[in-house]
């Protein structure tokens, strides 16, 4: 059986920018799980590869008591190369990847495998939060093509115009935040679609706004260099430069050729929306800096840079002031720039979209049930998102606290539809009540979600709880997971429960299955739909709903009776906070953090610690150098 | 076996699952005899993998097809089997490891993202071989699925971390694909350019466009002086897509139209295709059906009137589970295809069976949308033959033989491509387990690029007998 090997990509500037790690390295336990079968994704690997690990960050050393003997991990020291070999499967033909742990060529470091050891099903391993190191800004250089989304926002702040958009390719996922620069792509349909729609936009553009453009000028010949210039300052959120007002100049005059006095203004708009200064935010810096390795962004560069992220739209005026202004790269500059932006309504709808993502229930809509297993829940699914949304407009608002989002009562809201929504969580005849509900863990569309279509999942919900909340991702075995059948008798099990249970009794799955399914068990008093129920009768019997759970592998192990000690236990987490603050970072800045001790990581970090108000979260996230300070390959 | 079964109309009718909506497909399109047989390849996914019962019973060139293929028949002589082919790493169940490798050969570009490092096999031959041949698109990537970008749900890939996602609505596609495009009934031929009459206006637009096309491809470039290697490869894709749109503006790439000049080597003409009534329902075998035959006209229109010479039809996503559909309550992927060697018995509509007897009815089902495309590519001549002769649908599926969560026993197809050299009409059953990427090799010497290995096994070679 050949052994897998794990590498971690160490190398400063690496063309990989990986999202990053917890602070434990966590490798081979020769546990696995079944994901598929009852529970979804989940399984594992885990035990430290040696008594002391290395922390691939901070290269200090973890002692092996301090970490699970489950399979956690963090997406960036997990490299795809841990999963280079199937133990009973063909032999790893990979020659860049060693069955022991060496320096690799590239300057990789493999760390070597560990004897596979017996998972701990009942052990109280800890994961105790550890202070990164602190590090130079390493951002890269780089674009990152506008969302559907805000070229909407910015078609339609620039031109007053609304624009239809449905030809446009779906903002790809890459499972972590949908906006990540790295897949923005523009292929052959999306510039089709960024073409017609800039075709569209000009003809219908009105001859108010094309003045206003030109200082309200009229509109004939005389008019043309104060339009460009005032159009592609707009549209490009900077001052044009000298040659793209010969460009667009020359475009005038070639619409205007053809006697219709208005085609070279549409020519310049058309062409502006499908420039690629218009259709890319871009931290490329001065040209003048084109050689030098570390740069600074320009001014109107960190203002666009703020305005999309914070309020996810082009910059306001006062932004667009302050950049002309030179003040946002200057000290004090930037961090009451980004005081003014965080008090704005828009950045409270822009954090509402990071809840949304977050929380993994962006895409509710398309979520499904039984209607014979929780008769209702079509019906009431738009009234799920609306208490979604209360519930962040009044808890996950920029003034509230973490400790409020996880921890505050939850009632369905009082508003339209609301009495229906309380029905309908009491729907179930062995509830008959609403239960108790706190917290974001509660909501009707996060427990929906996490489910399903008609049974709980123990192993997804706690999973998602890992994943988002701890930044802890469970790696799967790289070994062939055998079928259900193979691993138990699921016929004998008489609640979910007991099916989750047995199933984790199997030495394979209990790795994995003691980490994820111990938070999930805290959560079945809520059914698949989000419904309060006393009894499980999914397997046939009336079965008492045990939420008893065993919380490990955190900074706040306990014994759990329900989601409201999950989230009392969250709320005190060191880890859960950090992981906060790199989900921000992740969401804001569009991309994977190399290390946990980049800058707006830790400022994050320490606002949840002192006072634990989200907006302050944010404002620390924008208000390092590394809001400017680059790196160019 | 017959060497060809170039199917009658009726037939087909008779022969695609619940084929409504199909009768307005069903044009002929007799395309011109060229002297260049053009090479085309789709892409194609079914989900949850297959049964044992996939396999067909035989080796050689003696074989019957058993349950899940029954919607082949007649296309035997088209179609190359090879057994024992494995992936060559896997990682937790395969799932995504299997959909990430299928065609790529290549691994995680993260552990969060799950895209493929290395470019899939289509996008491998774009780039070193004449496979596009002058069409005005790169590919036609469509699918059945909900509409997700991420990793389940891709299989191609332009280049490390660049996922192609397919456009599930047909509607769009058909809008994407043909946008620009002038249908008619008459074939195409290159003509002489003639004068048109003078329009200001249309002549400044003209002239607008192609000037925007030029400035903006100037700030890709510019953009491109700023940037490291992996951001500057991103951009090549919209500085090569602004080429596409150039070669449009100046109709230099109009293949096929009526009435335009361009490097015609084949082709009808293009024809509308009838995306009304598609409902985008997963659980619903009637709309399924509609929809994948809605697509896979659009690729055949595509290909008939030499839009473009690649295709992706992929069908559901890795780990589709379908409930409802077929009228079975549960999951396909939890309730039958996970458990499928167990000896559970589940209820298909009114009917008990096993669950291995239940998975082959859900393979079957997604095989006869993947039939159904073969017999429309069967049934159009193209030269001396027909089109599937000049066409290769590589099919794959996610994991190994029933489901099996592993990495062994991948079960790859090829239909089709007997003009490029393909030993079709057999069952290669390999002595020896051998890597998957070695059929890639094979696969991409039949498009005329001797590489020597594929995706992470750079120098793995080729398989005897795939290729002439």
């Amino acid at each position: 059986m050949t052994r897998p090997a794990s590498t971690l990509d160490l190398k400063r500037g690496a063309p990989r920018q990986r999202v990053s790690a917890l602070l434990l390295l966590l490798s081979w336990a020769g546990s696995a799980c079944s994901s598929g079968e009852i529970g979804g994704p989940a399984s594992g690997v885990a035990d430290p590869s040696s008594p002391n690990a290395t922390d691939p960050v901070t290269g200090t050393a973890v002692p092996a008591d301090a970490m699970p003997t489950a399979p956690i991990s963090n997406p960036s020291t997990t490299s795809p190369e841990e999963s280079s070999t199937a133990p009973d499967g063909p032999a790893n033909t990979d020659p860049d990847v060693p069955a022991t742990g060496t320096s690799m060529p590239d300057g990789t470091v493999a760390i070597p495998s560990a004897e596979p050891v017996a998972p701990d099903p009942d052990g109280d391993s800890v994961q105790q939060y550890q202070p990164p190191a602190s590090i130079e800004s390493e951002l890269g250089a780089r674009t990152w093509r506008l969302t559907q989304r805000q070229y909407e926002l910015s078609v339609q702040s620039l031109f007053d115009v609304v624009p239809d958009t449905q030809r446009f390719t779906a903002d790809l996922d890459n499972g972590v935040f949908v906006n990540f620069s790295d897949t923005g792509f523009v292929r052959l349909d999306q510039n089709n679609a960024y073409f017609a729609v800039a075709q569209d936009v000009s003809d219908q553009v009105s001859e108010a706004v094309l003045a206003s453009f030109g200082g309200q000028c009229t509109l004939d010949a005389a008019c043309r260099d104060a339009f460009v210039s005032g159009v592609v300052n707009a549209a490009f959120r900077r001052p044009p430069t000298a040659d793209e007002l010969v460009s667009y100049g020359d475009i005038f005059d070639l619409g205007a050729e053809s006697g219709d006095p208005l085609l070279g203004f549409r020519s310049v708009v058309k062409a502006l929306l499908t420039s690629p200064h218009f259709l890319y935010r871009t931290e490329i810096g001065a040209e003048q800096d084109e050689t030098q390795t570390a740069f600074s962004l320009t001014d109107h560069e960190v203002a666009t840079l703020l305005s999309y992220s914070l309020l996810g739209r082009p910059p306001t005026p006062a932004l667009s002031a302050a950049a002309d202004a030179g003040t946002l790269t200057q000290p004090g500059g930037l961090a009451d720039a980004v005081a003014e932006l965080v008090a704005l309504p828009e950045a409270q709808e822009q954090f509402q979209t990071f809840l949304e993502q977050w929380l993994e229930v962006y895409t509710f809509d398309s979520v499904e049930k039984f209607e014979d297993t929780y008769p209702g829940f079509l019906t009431q699914k738009e009234r799920i998102w609306q208490e979604t949304a209360d519930f962040f407009a009044a808890k996950g608002s920029l003034d509230s606290t973490l400790t409020a989002l996880l921890s505050d009562p939850l009632t369905p809201s009082a508003g339209v539809g609301g009495a229906d929504l309380v029905e309908f969580y009491s729907s179930d005849e062995s509830g008959g009540e609403l239960g108790t509900r706190v917290g974001v863990l509660s909501l009707g569309s996060v427990m929906a979600s996490h489910a399903k279509p008609n049974l709980t999942s123990p192993t997804l919900r706690g999973t998602f709880v890992r994943r988002r909340f701890l930044c802890q991702n469970i790696t799967l075995p790289a070994i062939n997971i055998p079928p259900l059948s193979e691993t138990e008798d699921k016929g004998e099990a008489r609640s979910t429960r007991q099916l989750y249970e047995m199933h984790a009794k199997d030495a394979l799955c209990a790795g994995c299955h003691t980490l994820t399914d111990n938070i999930g068990f805290a959560f079945e008093n809520f059914d698949g739909a989000g419904r309060y129920r006393t009894l499980d009768t999914t397997q046939g019997d009336s079965v008492p709903i045990d939420p008893v759970a065993k919380l490990v592998g955190t900074d706040v192990n306990r014994m759990l009776t329900g989601p409201t000690d999950l989230a009392a236990a969250l709320s005190e987490s060191e880890l859960v906070r950090q992981c906060l603050s790199i989900q921000a970072f992740r969401y804001y800045f569009g991309q994977g953090e190399s290390s946990l001790g980049l800058a707006p990581i830790v400022g994050g970090h320490a606002a949840l610690q002192q006072s634990g108000v989200l907006g302050d979260l944010v404002k620390a996230l924008w208000s390092t150098d590394a809001t400017f300070k680059r790196r160019r390959d | 076996m017959s060497r060809r079964n170039l199917m009658a109309r009726r037939e087909v009718l008779k022969s695609a699952l619940g084929a409504v909506l199909l009768a307005p497909f069903l044009r002929q399109r007799e395309l011109h005899a060229q002297n260049v047989n053009p090479k085309r390849i789709i892409l194609a996914f079914t989900p949850d993998s297959h049964p044992p019962e996939w396999w067909p019973m035989g080796t050689g060139t003696s074989f019957t097809f058993q349950e899940p293929l029954k919607d082949f028949a007649g296309l035997e002589s088209e179609m190359l089997f090879v057994r024992r082919l494995d992936h060559s790493w896997t990682f937790d169940n395969h799932h995504e490891a299997g959909i990430v490798q299928l065609f790529t050969g290549g691994k995680f570009y993260d552990d969060t993202s799950r895209y493929s490092t290395h470019p899939s096999i289509d996008h491998v031959l774009l780039q070193n071989t004449d496979l596009r041949g002058g069409t005005p698109r790169e590919s036609v990537n469509v699918c059945v699925d909900d509409g997700r970008v991420d990793k389940r749900h891709i299989i191609s890939y332009s280049g490390e971390n660049q996922p192609v996602p397919n456009e599930p609505n047909p509607s769009k596609a058909f809008a994407n694909v043909f946008d620009g495009v002038t249908f008619g009934d008459a074939p195409a031929q290159p003509t002489e350019p003639t004068t048109p009459e003078v329009d200001p206006v249309a002549l400044a637009k003209q002239k607008v466009d192609e000037r925007i096309v030029q400035v903006d491809m100037d700030q890709v470039r510019y953009l491109q002086r700023f940037l490291g290697q992996e951001e500057r490869e991103r951009l090549d894709l919209h500085l090569q897509s602004l080429e596409d749109l150039q070669r449009r503006i100046q109709g230099t790439d109009m293949a096929g139209m009526p009435g335009m000049a361009g490097p015609v080597l084949v082709g009808g003409s293009c024809q509308q295709v009838n995306t009304e009534g598609f409902r985008d329902r997963l659980s619903d075998e009637t709309a399924i059906t509609n929809w994948a035959q809605m697509q896979s006209e659009i690729l055949l229109n595509a290909f008939t009137c030499d839009l473009s010479r690649t295709g992706v039809m992929q069908y559901s996503f890795s780990g589709g589970h379908h409930n409802g559909l077929l009228d079975f309550p549960d999951s396909w992927h939890d309730n039958v295809a996970h458990v499928s060697k167990t000896d559970d018995a589940v209820t298909v509509g009114t009917e008990g069976m096993s669950t291995r007897q239940a998975f082959g009815i859900f393979d079957r089902f997604w095989s006869s949308q993947i039939a159904y495309l073969a017999k429309r590519l069967a049934e159009t001549a193209e030269g001396d033959g027909s089109m599937l002769d000049n066409t290769l649908i590589y099919w794959g599926v996610e994991s190994g033989t029933n489901h099996s969560h592993s990495p062994v026993d991948m079960q790859y197809l090829l239909i089709g491509g007997r003009n490029m050299g393909l030993q079709l009409g057999q069952v290669i059953d390999l002595p020896d387990t051998e890597l998957a990427n070695k059929l890639h090799v094979s696969v991409m010497q039949a498009f005329g690029y001797d590489a020597p290995g594929f995706g992470v096994e750079e120098d793995c070679g080729a398989l005897a007998g795939v290729v002439a």
